[in-house]
């Protein structure tokens, strides 16, 4: 009865805990906050004591241009926690800015969207680290149920659904059926992967160092998955490492498309394992529905091409895939207010 | 591949963005493939799909499309591969069909646990019943007596309760009924009796004849009576050498007072133990000697002569069955009320 009457004057929120970014949504309000997984900390060198400077965008902008005693860390690492006490405080600052604590609000409810191959460790981590952010309940849901749910995949249905989430560390697959997971797989392949592959193809043929968001802004710009008649050019800026001095030079998007097969192909591996492992019928719904892509990575450029000419099965791009991740979440936290069983499906823990 | 269909027709700009508004969606995307003069096949491949689908985009059947996101993904590839701006072909399709940006809602199928209201109103009954049985035990709480708690606590198990909360003083497990005058406790008529007098030939709280080895037949009655009716007949008898027991009335002392045949206490007397379990026991004479002291193995049976009154020692009481000077004392009332450790005095003077 206290819970159903807390529940009424709390504000729920699911989080999409990402490598790359955190979006929050709040029940009855969509997403309110997309801010990147990114925190600068201060290190104080006379008494060693180490502060939080800034956190999400603005620590972006400090990325790569910080003095000594200021660094910035990505607390996030292939969708898992690998800085504890720095993911505390920056959930802690992000569930500050969207919850209000005016009127004796009670602390919120948090879902937060997981990897499906993470590990019960790491799980716990991220369950601790909500409830030291001021979480009440803490619930988790692997990401490519909550990532199908946000592209509007009619989950309940006995009819089989492939989802492949490409976020910023991982990128899963999972076959959903019946509110549940019949497969799913992971692999730590996602955007930060693409940036990496980016940054070592730049160094090796053009001898040239550049920065992590020099590489995103290629990617994001030029980045192709799949050939096209239509080759797109950007001017960029780095270090030449034979002179020591900063040059700028011009690449392709056949370039970038040649730097990142690598990690595509590591994809392309997992939609085709999984498929592999589905059960007849449902890959028999698999092949007359299509797959649905979700997450950050499913924004570049035919990459749905390439994954249709790799499988042969249709593949759609999901609406807004970047926040499919917490529209789904937040879908199930509605639909756990208003009917408690929920917690029990969508494999939520 | 679209840029090469797209290489030979550019379409009107107008057209283009936001098609023309006297056809539908499916009618839209069929002219401009037939622009481009591919027919529905073509398409069908370069998009992985069904050509049935093609037909049903095309004659805007968009249910046997399955649910939006799949639909808004076919359009989505169709309107990318004519070269048609995706968001007014996806915006068309909403107008058209009315499907919002908003997913149908989520439904629960094949729930684990019981309805949530039940559950909820749990916790609400359970603060009721508690609620309940707090406001009676306060209700009541007048009611009770701390002396009969005390009774209750104190009595022996063998004894029935009632008798034993109308006389809470009189009776416990470590005042044996015979050592009444010592004790200089009243008796009275009602004293706790045994549990089953009637079935054990055990009845020390009467008032019984000398223990003379010749018993008469009514002596015998007497000691398979119950005790309050044993002591009647034995005293309107005028029978000689009655002796009062601890809980007797003070009358059957003039009997003890007037019997010339009473024996003399300090004197010879034959205690026979016998024991249906194995028990450990110790007996010692009045002046404190140790007359017999071991274990008595189950089914054993032991005479000790010595001079009353006899202290014993048993180490498992419900296992012994006692007669002195062949006349029979109820073990019953010995038995501690916890374990089975007894130390208790017997004496022929108490019989």
């Amino acid at each position: 009865m206290f819970k159903w009457l807390r529940g009424k004057f709390s504000s729920d929120l699911s989080i999409d805990l990402g490598t790359a970014n955190t979006l929050i949504y709040v029940r009855g309000a969509g997403i309110v906050l997309n801010e990147p997984s990114v925190v600068a900390i201060n290190q104080d060198p006379v008494r060693g004591v180490r502060t939080i400077a800034a956190v999400g965008t603005d620590a972006k902008r400090m990325l790569g241009r910080t003095p000594n005693n200021l660094s910035t860390i990505r607390p996030m690492k292939d969708g898992v926690i690998a800085d504890f006490t720095v993911t505390e405080k920056m959930l802690q600052h992000f569930i500050r800015k969207v919850h209000s604590r005016k009127s004796f609000n009670p602390s919120p409810r948090v879902l937060i969207s997981v990897p499906c191959g993470s590990t019960q460790v790491e799980r716990r981590a991220i369950r601790e680290s909500a409830m030291g952010a001021g979480a009440r309940v803490v619930y988790l849901i692997p990401e490519p149920m909550a990532a199908a749910i946000g592209a509007g995949i009619p989950v309940e249905e006995a009819c089989g659904a492939m989802v492949l989430d490409i976020g910023g560390g991982t990128s899963e697959v999972a076959v959903i059926s019946l509110n549940g997971i019949v497969y799913a797989g992971a692999v730590r392949i996602g955007g930060d992967r693409f940036d990496e592959a980016i940054i070592n193809y730049v160094r090796r043929n053009f001898g040239v160092l550049i920065g992590e968001p020099t590489a995103e802004r290629i990617k994001h710009e030029i980045g192709s998955a799949y050939p096209t008649a239509e080759v797109r050019e950007i001017e960029i800026k780095g270090r030449n490492l034979a002179e020591g001095v900063p040059r700028s030079f011009t690449l392709n998007s056949n370039e970038i498309l040649e730097a990142l097969q690598e990690p595509l192909s590591g994809i392309v591996s997992a939609v085709k394992m999984a498929l592999e492992a589905t059960p007849p019928e449902l890959a028999a719904d698999v092949a007359e529905r299509g797959i649905v892509l979700t997450g950050g990575g499913a924004l570049m450029r035919e990459i749905d091409k390439l994954i249709m000419e790799e499988t042969g099965l249709t593949v759609v791009v999901a609406e807004d895939p970047l926040t499919c991740v917490a529209r789904g979440g937040g879908r199930v936290l509605e639909l756990i207010a208003k009917d408690e069983r929920a917690v029990d499906a969508f494999a939520i823990e | 591949m679209p840029n090469e269909i797209a290489a030979d027709f550019t379409p009107s700009m107008t057209d283009a963005k936001a098609g023309p508004e006297s056809l539908s969606l499916g009618a839209w995307l069929a002219q401009v493939r037939t622009d481009y003069d591919a027919g529905q096949r073509d398409v069908a491949h370069h998009l992985g799909l069904n050509p049935t689908l093609i037909q049903a985009i095309e004659s805007d059947d968009f249910a046997r499309l399955g649910p939006p996101v799949f639909v808004r993904g076919y359009l989505s590839r169709y309107a990318r591969l004519l070269n048609l701006p995706e968001a007014a072909v996806l915006e068309r399709y909403r107008q058209q069909t009315g499907v919002g940006q908003d997913p149908p809602p989520l439904k629960v199928v094949h729930p684990r646990r019981r309805q949530t209201r039940v559950r909820d109103l749990r916790g609400l009954f359970y603060l009721l019943l508690i609620v309940g049985v707090g406001w009676t035990a306060v209700q009541h709480l007048g009611d009770l007596d701390p002396g009969k708690l005390m009774a209750l606590w104190s009595s022996d198990p063998s004894e029935d309760r009632p008798l034993i909360a109308n006389q809470p003083t009189t009776t416990t497990q470590t005042r044996y009924p015979f050592q009444s005058e010592s004790s200089g406790t009243p008796a009275t008529p009602s004293q706790p009796a045994p549990a089953e007098p009637a079935s054990t030939p055990l009845v020390p709280p009467v008032t019984v004849k000398s223990p003379a080895p010749a018993e008469s037949p009514a002596t015998a009655e007497a000691f398979s009576a119950p005790a309050m009716e044993s002591t009647s007949p034995a005293s309107s008898d005028g029978e000689p050498a009655a002796v009062a027991l601890a809980s007797s009335a003070a009358g059957s002392e003039e009997h003890d007072d007037d019997d010339p045949v009473a024996p003399p206490l300090a004197q010879e007397a034959r205690l026979t133990l016998e024991f249906s379990d194995d028990c450990w026991v110790e007996v010692k004479s009045a002046d404190g000697g140790v007359l017999f002291s071991g274990l008595m193995k189950a089914n054993t049976k032991r005479q000790i002569t010595g001079t009353a009154p006899f202290s014993l020692t048993l180490g498992n009481a419900p296992a012994a069955r006692i007669t002195l000077d062949d006349r029979p004392i109820d073990t019953t009332v010995y038995v501690p009320r916890r374990g089975t450790v007894s130390r208790f005095t017997l004496d022929r003077a108490q019989l």
